[in-house]
């Protein structure tokens, strides 16, 4: 506003300019006039003074030759008829007067008439002409006439009055027309900011100017369309961006907090759902429940069904479920064959209960799955908060715990955990708990099985020849007893101590047999490798630095791997084994024959032995066909040039029927148990000495 | 001013300006006279224009000779200039432009004028009464001042015009208008 006051608008400075304008024009065109007016007087005065002059000189011509002074007076009191006259005079040479004429004594005295005046001679007061009276060319006289002015102003006056009353008019009439010039060029203009102001006001891009006024204007309003247009399109397209990134955001949102397979709540949302009930139950002073279902045998259902019928599977019970409840009773799944129900409105330990029993009977009802009638139960374990559980660790825990209660108590039941009734770590959380510390406690020890040559007998009643050692770790657990490999190598496994327990034992080993290769100089040894123990490149490096630091020549260590490691057939896996085979171990692979290891690409791994898993051994003393796949594993070894060794040798009839098929090398409790320290250095000293054939 | 100082009037001016003085000497008054008669000229109009020389005849020895000698080269009627030539009764006349009678001669007057009667040849006079007796002009003193009178008549006659401004001047016009 204040800008608006400071920088006038368009229209009024048009209109002030024009004005100023006009009044200019008008004021020199009444000026010009006046003066046009007065030059032309004075031109007409001197003229018609002249003429008069002219015949009073004639006239006097006779009177002044013969100085008659009645005469001239007489001629000179002629000009009585023209009124301007002031005074008029003829001299005679010499400056004598001879005639005068003065109509008024009171005339204003401008002019003194003089005898010596000549010509033209004009003043404000009055205009003075002096003429010679002429005898036949000859001067004999002067003539002098005064015309007084007043006649000529009053006329001028009139002209001026006449011009100033004209360009007033004019003056007047171009008020109306320089506004309207002015509206016409600016009136267009006026119209765009009131627009633009509204635009900005009202923030609607669909606004329009209209056209007008002039080409300039015109292309101003085309322009700003065209730019209105653009910001239209510019906002449609912002806005139709808004609203798609809203709905990705739901879908996001979805996905974050949905489960895609039964359309139920997931894991993450559950999170957020259980915080916010114990929250609401702390603020409140109210309560909740927490209820775990995990479905019984749900592996096999898969496996029978396929994914799709199991997927179709937990859509169903997501189903059941939710059609159990209530709409606030929040149903999740966490993943795999796990559900969980947030119950949320200060339901006591005996509603929670019906509601387990409930959801244990429905989930049991018989599914219809393509055409096809399945069947799987729930275990089912609950809590309440805060009636049994401190905080949401606790509620999560002893739901847990009484799920897995509950699938111990034999499955398609439920259990409520109570408060008081902690249980007990159970065994895998203690192994877990205790493993880190028994590798320095030294709860670990070696056992060595002995690898022997197969006799040509099959072994009844000779002593075999060992030919080396298989490490096998043991954990004396203080109090859970001894503690086998296959369950607490999985738990290493998974917590990462098997890269230093692997380390362990391949030092250990590789001590022991240093030891006893003082006895027995070609004595090699066995050690199971975890796949985890390839994973890094660093604890690759190390079982080379613990190999190269025992001094063992190469071929006297070798290391197991399973079969399922050589699926993986990357670069990486290949470089490292490779590694390992020029630090100077020999590679075999454990349990042959079990994995799903494609025989293509066998060749292509550095592998030193095979070895025959026990369950093909087995059953080389049954069935008609029972020694197919020993003799391929035989065959395979043959043609790739590696050792194979049979493991699990239990009879003599086995050992013979290996020995028969060209299996040289065996172990087995037919041979020996695995061996304490003490004992395998007995059996050394016990069992000669055999060269191993090739 | 150069016109001014042009001879005649000069001349004229001087003796006019002479003229303001209630009485003059008879010198004065004859100069006047022979001004009178220069004026005359000034203001008659010839039948044929006269031409050079200008001729001014005097009749007879006159008491106004000198003055009149004074107009002799002066120039008249657009430059003409004056001759004057003393004429006695019975010379020849008609070649005169104009005849001067002085009041001396006036016994001869009779018979020049019969012998100038019809001839364009102007005739002025100082003599009383002379213009009644034919003379075209007659100069006359009244109340100390100069005047004149014309004989028209006699003028038309010889089919000689004066200026009306002139006869406007005059104290009597004969046979006037």
């Amino acid at each position: 506003m204040r800008a608006r006051a400071r920088n006038r608008s368009i229209q009024r400075q048009i209109t002030s300019l024009g004005l100023a304008l006009t009044g200019l024009v008008l004021t020199v065109f009444a000026l010009g006039m006046v003066a046009h007016e007065f030059a032309n007087r004075r031109q007409a005065l001197e003229a018609s003074m002249t003429t008069e002059a002219e015949i009073i000189a004639a006239n006097s011509a006779a009177a002044v030759t013969f100085g008659n002074e009645t005469e001239a007076n007489e001629i000179l009191a002629s000009l009585a008829a023209s009124p301007d006259v002031l005074q008029a005079r003829i001299f005679v040479p010499g400056g004598r007067v001879l005639g005068s004429y003065a109509p008024q004594a009171t005339s204003a005295d401008c002019h003194r008439l003089s005898p010596d005046g000549r010509g033209w001679n004009l003043r404000w007061c009055g205009a003075v002409l002096y003429r010679p009276v002429l005898l036949h060319g000859d001067t004999v006289g002067t003539l002098a006439m005064e015309v007084g002015l007043a006649s000529t102003y009053r006329a001028l006056a009139g002209t001026l009055a006449f011009s100033v009353l004209a360009a007033a008019l004019a003056f007047g009439l171009s008020i109306p027309l320089w506004r309207r010039v002015a509206a016409r060029v600016a009136g267009p203009l006026t119209r765009l900011v009131d627009i633009t102001e509204r635009v900005s006001r009202e923030q609607d891009f669909r606004l329009r100017a209209s056209a007008g006024g002039s080409r300039e204007v015109d292309a101003l309003a085309r322009s700003f369309n065209q730019m209105m247009a653009q910001l239209q399109q510019r906002d449609e397209r912002l806005n139709h961006e808004l609203s798609q990134r809203r709905q990705a955001e739901v879908r996001l949102n979805d996905l974050a907090y949905f489960d895609n397979v039964t359309g139920l709540h997931n894991r993450h949302y559950f999170r957020e759902r259980i915080d916010a009930a114990v929250d609401r139950a702390v603020r409140d002073g109210g309560g909740c429940a927490l209820i775990y279902i995990d479905l019984d045998g749900f592996k096999q259902i898969n496996d029978t069904l396929g994914h799709d019928g199991g997927d179709e599977m937990l859509r169903e019970v997501g189903r059941r479920l939710t059609d159990t409840l209530r709409r606030s009773d929040g149903v999740c799944r966490l993943g795999g064959d796990e559900f969980a129900v947030i119950i949320d409105d200060n339901s006591q330990t005996a509603q929670v209960e019906a509601v387990a029993a409930k959801l244990v009977e429905v989930v049991a009802a018989p599914y219809r799955l393509g055409g096809r009638t399945a069947y799987v139960s729930a275990s089912i374990g609950a809590c309440l908060y805060p009636d049994d559980a401190d905080d949401r660790e606790s509620l999560m825990r002893h739901a847990d715990g009484a799920m897995y209660r509950a699938k111990q108590g034999g499955k398609n039941t439920y259990c409520l955990h109570h408060a008081g009734e902690e249980e007990p770590p159970s065994r895998h959380q203690q192994i877990e708990q205790t493993l880190r510390s028994a590798l320095d406690a030294g709860q670990f020890h070696l056992a060595f099985q002995p690898q022997v040559a197969i006799p040509p007998d099959g072994g009844a009643g000779q002593r075999a020849t060992v030919l080396g050692f298989e490490a096998l770790l043991r954990w004396q657990h203080p109090t859970l007893g001894p503690v086998g490999p296959g369950e607490f190598v999985p738990i290493a496994e998974a917590n990462g101590m098997i890269v230093p327990l692997g380390e362990w034992v391949l030092r250990e080993s590789c001590e022991r047999l240093v030891h006893w290769r003082k006895a027995r100089p070609a004595l090699r040894m066995s050690v199971n490798l975890s796949a985890r123990q390839l994973a890094s490149v660093d604890a690759v490096e190390r079982l080379c630095q613990v190999l190269g630091s025992s001094g063992l020549p190469p071929g006297a260590v070798e290391l197991e791997l399973t079969e399922t490691l050589l699926v993986d057939r990357s670069d990486t896996m290949l470089a490292r084994l490779h590694h390992l085979r020029k630090a100077g171990f020999g590679l075999a692979i454990d349990d042959f024959g079990t994995g799903y290891s494609s025989l293509a690409y066998l060749d292509s791994f550095p592998i030193t032995t095979l070895k025959i898993d026990r369950a093909f051994v087995n059953n080389l003393s049954g069935a008609a066909h029972g020694d197919a796949i020993a003799r391929a594993i035989v065959a395979i070894g043959d043609a790739l040039e590696v050792e194979v060794i049979a493991e699990g040798i239990e009879t003599p009839a086995q050992a013979a029927a290996l020995r028969a098929m060209g299996c040289r090398l065996g172990q087995g409790y037919l041979f020996a148990p695995p061996l304490s320290d003490a004992e395998a250095a007995r059996w050394i000293g016990a069992v000669a000495t055999a060269s191993l054939a090739a | 001013m150069s016109l001014l100082r042009q001879t005649s009037a000069v001349w004229l001016a001087v003796l006019l300006s002479m003229t303001a003085g209630p009485a003059f000497a008879q010198a004065d008054e004859r100069a006047l006279k022979a001004a009178y008669l220069f004026n005359f000229i000034q203001f008659t109009q010839w039948p044929v224009p006269p031409e050079e020389p200008f001729r001014l005849c005097v009749l007879g020895r006159t008491p106004l000779d000198e003055q009149l000698a004074r107009l002799e080269g002066k120039q008249v009627l657009n430059g003409l200039r004056i001759t004057v030539r003393h004429v006695g009764p019975r010379e020849v006349l008609s070649d005169c432009h104009v005849l001067y009678v002085d009041d001396s001669q006036r016994a001869s007057a009779d018979e020049v004028l019969t012998r100038l009667a019809g001839t364009a040849v102007l005739t002025i006079t100082d003599g009383d009464g002379l213009a009644d007796k034919g003379v075209m002009i007659e100069i006359h003193k009244r109340d100390t001042r100069l005047g004149f009178e014309v004989n028209l008549k006699v003028a038309r006659r010889a089919n000689l015009n004066f200026s009306a401004r002139m006869l406007k001047l005059a104290s009597y016009v004969a046979g006037g208008l």
